[in-house]
């Protein structure tokens, strides 16, 4: 029987339950046993995290990304922590668990930690999970069905934009106000301008105004 | 030419013709020779008639004034009557026209007028009008010539001070080419010099009257000098001399011919002079020449010297009787032609041929008379000089009154101009302050609308933000697990799956509502544009006209700058206030669009227009003005009759 040591971090008790039955019904088939802690937040986290020899045992993390923040902040949030554990424990394999849907957060959640599961809230049923368990035991990665449609979208696209035009996109969809802008992206007013208009020419929006730009960004998946 | 020759007083009552006057009076009009002119100049009877119609005959003031002035002098020596009447018109009517020159010169005619009447004083006076009216006109020449007749006149009073000052005016005022009156003022100043008993000056001033005469060649000037010089001679005994000069008078080429009476004259003073000077064998032949010429053309002075002379020859000769009655015949001549001086000599020189006290009693009175008269007329003299003096003294500190009280109007006025001018500089300056502060009030007013807006749409944003993190992180994650959990509970009801599908599709509709409450930001409006729509809509609410707004979907307010925000806000409540006010529209629409770096707009309704010229003077479209092209902008206005188009340009 194979033992697998999870950590689950996750601070709506009810979802850390689900968890919970979906491994209990994996564990089933007595191929497998689950050694299962959890942190409710990120503290607990972060103390699992600083303990080297767990760390060190542990084959799964169960990650969601808005988790809120610790007291001592020295982690922000469950991405941050991802990417820390992803850093210093590379065999440990991470799943992530997030309620977030735009593809901005997705790409750049898929692009800085890589998870070897990312799982939706939207998408997911308790037969998803278990799915999703199995597969990250067995062959990862685990991707629900809208990140799947993500990565299809930015496969096929043939727009290649850079990741502070990227960056400027996300910002101008929270309607960041232009002088902001120039601080968040580290440009001069002309230099956003400049990326602006560009952008408007790659989506085939010019002339028109950063909303439709935004619309249209979203629609081909950048946002 | 009008010439006559003055009768001169001789002093110890010796007999020759003294001042020649050769002066012509030139109070002719120089132009207006019109036909109707000359008509009526020839048309011209004579009549007292004719002159009180004459204002029905020439209602035209200054040719009437030309005509009477040429009547005046025409009738100067014909009629005394029509004459002063004529005279008196031309005064009245020049002073009424202000015409001095013809003013001047009717004094000038009247002047001669007593002259010849032997009205001393009154000749004074309007000789001395005449020179104020010349003097005032700077005509000096003439000036000059009426002070010279000031002069003879009061030599002729034996007022030899007086003329003699008048002289030297005279001559200061003549220009020198005047040498016939500078002539005469010589002639003149020699006589009183005799008068006052100063032999050498009066023989210098003939002398230098001779040289005149010379210089101008003039004959009969020559023979008058000779002739007076000689006179002076003779009294004061230097017979050679005396003689000498009359000779030089007789030598005179044709004299006879050219002025009997003078030719007379020096004819008898030569025989007199020869007489003096012990040479009495021709004297007879020669003075009863002078007389005979004298009798033919009636030279009663003349006549009077030549006899009196006679008297004296027969007196010398012992002929008591032909002494006495040529004497008598002088007196009886001399008292007929009230001949004062004449009729003094006479009677003098009978009474020492006779002793007959009753001649020397008569000679008594009479000179008393004469000195009396003589002592009248020159302080009459005196005081026409004064008053007149005093006139012009009057006349010059009113004058003065007058230059000072325009002097001090014009500075007070000037300081009032520049007070008011400063008023207004300072009114205008204050205006223009109160404009910009205004502006800045205005701009300042806009710009806490504008903030009150963010604020009030970053605080709708941060709710709307709440709102959708508690549904995001907390209902729909509560809803995830609960989801899951009841999914992990065994049932054998199918529902099951059906209500937990539909509980998956609540979640999505959560997260979407969640998605749509964060990024409604993106979607919402910025303040500007919500204010300008509310500016439309206060503007629909109001008026008949309806106000249509386009805004493109190129323009995003976002980007824009507060002083753009600001200016397209002012300029359109600005134009539609107009639109409102002045245009009478039914419709007026409203666009806004954005060309890459450009904000452009129109303003355009269906009024009846206005004078675009006109209003841009007004102050809503100098600000407008002021306000667009402060930020690089450009207005363009057209209006006709069919409508007005405002559109401008911003640069962003």
């Amino acid at each position: 029987m194979r033992i697998v040591k999870v950590l689950i971090v996750e601070d709506h008790p009810l979802i850390v339950n689900a968890y919970k039955q979906a491994f209990e019904q994996i564990a089933q088939d007595k191929t497998v046993l689950f050694n299962i802690d959890v942190a409710l937040n990120l503290d607990e986290a972060g103390a699992f995290y600083i303990n080297q020899s767990y760390m060190s045992k542990c084959d799964l993390v169960f990650l969601d990304v808005q988790l809120p923040v610790g007291s001592d902040k020295s982690l922000l949030s469950g991405e941050d922590l991802g990417l820390k554990i992803r850093e210093k424990y590379p065999e440990t394999k991470v799943a992530i668990l997030t309620s977030l849907s735009d593809h901005y957060r997705l790409r750049s959640i898929l692009k800085d930690i890589d998870p070897d599961a990312l799982l939706l809230k939207g998408d997911l049923t308790p037969g998803e999970l278990i799915r999703g368990i199995q597969s990250l035991i067995s062959k990862p990665p685990y991707y629900t069905v809208t990140v799947l449609e993500h990565l299809r979208k930015n496969l096929v696209a043939e727009i290649d934009i850079d990741s502070t035009d990227r960056k400027l996109l996300y910002e101008l969809s929270l309607s960041t106000k232009n002088t902001e802008l120039c601080d968040i992206l580290k440009l001069s007013k002309a230099g956003v301008e400049k990326r602006k208009r560009n952008l408007k020419i790659l989506f085939e929006v010019e002339g028109e105004s950063d909303r439709e730009l935004i619309l249209e960004a979203r629609n081909r998946g950048f946002i | 030419m009008r010439g006559f020759f003055s009768i001169c007083h001789g002093k110890k009552l010796l007999f020759f013709i003294g001042a020649l006057s050769v002066f012509l009076n030139c109070s002719a009009p120089e132009n207006n020779s019109s036909d109707t002119h000359e008509k009526i100049l020839s048309d011209f009877k004579g009549t007292r008639e004719e002159i009180d119609h004459l204002k029905e005959q020439i209602p035209n003031d200054s040719l009437r004034l030309s005509v009477l002035s040429r009547l005046s002098l025409e009738y100067l020596t014909k009629d005394s009557t029509l004459f002063r009447k004529i005279n008196a018109e031309t005064l009245d009517l020049a002073q009424e026209l202000s015409d001095v020159n013809v003013e001047a010169n009717a004094y000038w005619d009247l002047a001669y007028f007593y002259e010849k009447k032997s009205f001393l004083d009154s000749s004074y006076a309007f000789y001395y009008k005449a020179y104020q009216k010349f003097s005032e006109l700077k005509n000096y020449a003439k000036a000059g010539k009426m002070m010279s007749n000031m002069a003879v006149s009061q030599e002729k009073a034996r007022d030899y001070v007086g003329s003699e000052n008048s002289s030297f005016i005279a001559l200061e005022l003549l220009p020198q080419t005047k040498k016939k009156d500078i002539y005469a003022v010589h002639n003149n100043l020699a006589i009183i010099y005799n008068g006052l008993d100063d032999f050498e000056k009066s023989v210098e001033h003939h002398q230098k009257a001779i040289e005149t005469a010379s210089e101008i060649n003039n004959q009969k000037f020559l023979a008058n000098s000779f002739n007076n010089l000689a006179v002076v001679y003779l009294e004061n005994g230097f017979y050679e001399e005396a003689l000498g000069n009359i000779k030089q008078a007789l030598e005179i080429k044709d004299l006879k011919n050219i002025d009997s009476e003078l030719y007379a004259m020096v004819l008898d003073n030569y025989a007199y002079i020869r007489l003096k000077a012990g040479q009495s064998e021709d004297f007879l032949k020669s003075s009863r020449e002078a007389l005979h010429i004298r009798d033919s053309i009636d030279h009663k002075a003349g006549m009077m010297v030549s006899r009196i002379r006679l008297g004296e020859y027969y007196l010398d000769t012992e002929d008591t009787a032909r002494a006495l009655a040529n004497l008598q015949t002088a007196l009886a001549l001399a008292e007929e032609e009230q001949n004062a001086k004449y009729e003094l000599e006479a009677l003098l020189k009978l009474h020492s041929i006779t002793g007959n006290q009753e001649y020397l009693d008569r000679y008594l009175v009479l000179n008393e008379k004469l000195l009396n008269d003589e002592r009248g007329i020159r302080s009459k003299f005196a005081r026409i000089r004064y008053e007149t003096d005093q006139y012009i003294n009057k006349n010059r500190s009113l004058t003065e009154r007058i230059i000072w009280i325009s002097f001090t109007a014009v500075v007070l006025l000037t300081l009032l101009g520049v007070f008011l001018f400063l008023q207004r500089q300072k009114a205008n300056l204050i205006e223009a302050r109160m404009q910009n502060s205004l502006k800045e009030s205005n701009a300042e007013v806009f710009k806490l609308l504008l903030d009150q807006q963010k604020q009030v749409e970053i605080a709708a944003v941060k709710e709307r933000e709440r709102i959708a993190r508690d549904l995001h992180d907390g209902v729909i994650s509560r809803l995830f697990g609960t989801r899951m959990a009841l999914g992990f509970m065994e049932s054998d009801n199918p529902a099951t799956e059906t209500h937990l599908k539909e509980l998956q599709n609540i979640e999505a509709e959560i997260r979407n509502v969640s998605h749509n409450l964060a990024s409604n930001s993106l979607t919402a409006e910025d303040g500007v544009e919500k204010l300008i729509k509310k500016l439309i809509d206060t503007f629909n609410e109001h008026t008949a006209t309806s106000f249509e707004l386009h805004i493109s979907r190129s323009l995003d307010f976002n980007t824009l700058g507060d002083s753009v925000k600001i200016s397209i806000y002012y300029i359109l409540q600005e134009c539609l206030q107009n639109v409102m006010k002045h245009a009478n529209a039914t419709v007026c629409k409203i666009r806004l669009n954005q060309k890459e770096n450009t904000l452009t707009g129109s303003i355009t309704d269906n009024g009846k227009g206005f004078d675009v010229k006109a209003a841009k003077q007004g102050i809503g479209l100098t600000n407008l003005n002021y306000r667009i092209s402060d930020l690089g902008g450009d207005l363009k206005i057209h209006s006709d009759s069919s409508g007005t188009k405002m559109s401008f340009s911003i640069p962003i």
